[in-house]
């Protein structure tokens, strides 16, 4: 019998039916399309064989504490799973805010607030394993606030910089 | 000559370094009976060099100012351990004159050149004068070293852009930028003197002309204190990404017996030249028809010296250790012929999909690989953290094979072994490289990688994985059955943001990106 799930996986949203077949596989359906899943593999902080629609990849599943953690290449994304219903995920309403995309040291900051910046201008510098990183704006847009100041350590995801875009409602 | 039974040449050797390099250190001494001390920084206790040693003393916090450059802490321990030697494998100590001063009044042998040899090479403006008067080509550009950005764009304007800004004392791509026209040379100069002040301790530059397209090629030499000089032939480093080599091999496909003999000679010229004694490698740009330049030599090891010590069956850090206790190298080059064909991939924790930024975290899974030809000279376990504080090279793998072919598809065949779980690595970026038809038919230069090269594929993925992979589990576990939400119904609110930096959206440019959800 197929089962309706809700799940988070990090900042993102998927509905998913999950049916499992006697020899311990899989058909899960996301967005109306269908896949066969099997996972192979013992415990939890173990590495699985996961399988989809004939496609092979190790996973590591791990129970961590804000969900269950599983690292597939070079990702690692909390999941959670909910029945179906609810479970709305954030909408990612990323636009205008520049975070740091690695941990590091902040060492310069080209831009203050009020700047009208231009996608690839350079927006600040972080130093981390031992080269300079400029941040590049990706569009056009205003520098609304300097989250940051030069010496302050960042890790990733911190806000560094909002930005205003010139097309914003 | 290999003699086995000989008497190990020091008894205790003192490793100072860490990660990859210190293992092969380790590795080496052990393998001729020198016992081996490790030092580490307390966030490194755990890692392999530290095991593998004999002994290990950890000398101070994280950043590398307290712990891996505190010269004092450094002698404080192997004079306490009881050591006769010190390797500083590269980087860190290993081109620090008052180091080897240091380690020369503590009465122990520095596994290097003499302190005046190491300052005149491993200072580039002064390495670059005694070329000029050894009559060994150099790039053109400024002998004396440069403060002033007036007078830096003067003599830019002069020798003409693209120009060149290294750190004197650099190496490693580090305090080297590239400069393509006069109101960028500001911020080049200080982001070249801040690299450099941090990674080196001294903030001097010179300008030189930007040569390109050239190949980056260097000759491996050792030398003793007997006067014999072997040169063991060139690598092939034009695979290249802001300076930093990603891909090496040899021997190389542009160079010709004839090439090799002029850049042999040029080499084993600019040792004697300098009275030097130890492993040194000197780099050479190649360019045009068979012309080249001399472009700095490196008195120590070099990160890439596995393929050299592939094709040609030597260990040298096992030379290193003998040439320093004053025994003769005991070979020629002519007794160590290239055999076959070898290529070392350096993975580096840095993301190909989203401009190479480096990746940190935690990795719950590592598997090297291994088989017929395949070296791994790695620093990696399972469950480690890849932290900001050290550069970003987590292991070199090369392979071995009877010709390039071969040598290319076992690398290929390894690289798709590797397994690392949890941060980006260079993996992808290698195995689309092997397969670019430019680099198959050996047609590369130093600017070949950031120009023309097309990576060609997209960032898999993994959010489906990931939810496929959750269901199933909860599900084999009979946790789904509940109307519950599982496993806490608290949002991910502390790893929520990590996911999304660390997923597959987070380029430099993260300004005005939409979620394309």
């Amino acid at each position: 019998m197929a089962k309706k799930l809700s799940l988070t996986v990090g900042p993102e949203h998927r509905d998913l039916t999950i049916q499992e077949h006697a020899d311990g596989s899989f058909t899960m359906a996301v967005d109306g399309v269908e896949h066969h899943v099997s996972l192979s593999g013992v415990g939890q902080g173990a590495l699985h064989r996961l399988e989809v629609d004939g496609v092979r990849t190790e996973v590591w599943v791990s129970r961590g504490q804000g969900g269950l953690d599983v690292f597939v290449g070079a990702d690692a994304h909390t999941v959670q799973i909910y029945r179906a219903a609810g479970g709305s995920a954030d909408s990612g309403d990323h636009s205008g805010k520049v975070r740091a995309p690695m941990t590091g040291k902040v060492i310069e900051v080209l831009v203050q607030a009020g700047d009208v910046v231009q996608a690839g201008d350079p927006l600040l510098v972080i130093v981390a394993m031992k080269m300079n990183n400029e941040i590049k704006a990706a569009g056009d847009g205003v520098v609304e606030t300097v989250h940051i100041s030069p010496e302050d350590s960042v890790n990733q995801g911190d806000l560094l910089i909002t930005l205003e875009s010139p097309d914003e409602e | 000559m290999l003699d086995l039974g000989s008497t190990p040449p020091f008894k205790k050797l003192l490793v100072a370094n860490r990660g990859e390099i210190a293992v092969r250190v380790i590795r080496g001494a052990r393998d001729i009976g020198v016992s081996t001390v490790a030092i580490h920084s307390d966030v490194d206790a755990d890692l392999p060099h530290v095991r593998l040693a004999d002994e290990s003393y950890c000398i101070g916090p994280a950043p590398s100012i307290d712990s891996y450059l505190n010269m004092e802490r450094i002698l404080e321990v192997a004079k306490a351990a009881g050591v006769d030697a010190i390797h500083p494998g590269y980087g860190f100590l290993a081109e620090n004159a008052s180091f080897v001063t240091a380690c020369e009044e503590a009465g122990i042998t520095f596994i290097g050149p003499s302190a005046a040899s190491m300052q005149q090479m491993g200072d580039k403006i002064e390495s670059r004068r005694a070329m000029k008067a050894a009559g060994v080509p150099i790039v053109p550009g400024t002998i004396d070293p440069i403060t002033d950005v007036a007078e830096a764009r003067q003599i830019a304007g002069e020798i003409g852009y693209p120009v060149a800004i290294k750190a004197s004392a650099g190496g490693g791509g580090k305090g080297i930028r590239i400069v393509g026209k006069a109101d960028e040379l500001e911020r080049a100069m200080r982001n070249a003197k801040d690299e450099a002040r941090a990674a080196f301790g001294d903030d001097a530059v010179f300008i030189e002309k930007y040569i390109s397209p050239a190949r980056h090629i260097e000759v491996q030499l050792i030398a003793d204190t007997h006067g014999n000089v072997v040169t063991l032939g060139e690598r092939e480093c034009s695979i290249q990404r802001r300076r930093q080599k990603l891909i090496e091999e040899a021997p190389s496909m542009a160079v010709t017996p004839e090439l090799r003999e002029h850049l042999e000679t040029a080499a084993a010229n600019v040792a004697r030249a300098t009275g030097y004694v130890n492993a040194g490698t000197v780099e050479f740009l190649v360019y045009g028809e068979d012309e080249f330049a001399f472009l700095e030599m490196n008195t120590r090891l070099q990160v890439e010296h596995p393929v050299t010590e592939m094709v040609r069956g030597v260990d040298l850090v096992a030379d290193q250790l003998r040439v320093a206790a004053g025994e003769p190298i005991g070979y020629t080059s002519d007794e160590r012929p290239i055999r076959g064909w070898a290529m070392e991939c350096r993975i580096i924790a840095e993301d190909p999909f989203t401009g190479y930024l480096p990746s940190t975290g935690k990795v719950p899974f590592y598997r090297e690989p291994s088989g017929p030809g395949v070296r791994v000279d790695g620093m990696m376990h399972a469950g480690m953290e890849v932290n900001v504080h050290y550069d970003s090279l987590l292991a070199k793998l090369i392979t071995w094979g009877e010709d390039r072919e071969q040598c290319r598809e076992r690398m290929k065949r390894a690289l798709r072994e590797f397994e690392v779980l949890g941060i980006s690595t260079s993996i992808p970026f290698h195995l689309a490289m092997l397969d670019d038809a430019s680099f198959i038919a050996g047609n590369i230069t130093t600017d070949y990688m950031e120009e023309s090269f097309d990576l060609g594929r997209e960032r898999p993925d993994t959010v489906l994985a990931a939810a496929f992979a959750a269901a199933a589990f909860l599900s084999r576990d009979g946790e789904l059955g509940s109307a519950e939400p599982r496993l806490n119904g608290n949002r991910a609110r502390s790893r929520a943001w990590g996911m999304y930096a660390r997923g597959k959206r987070s380029p430099l440019e993260v300004g005005w990106r939409r979620s394309s959800l």
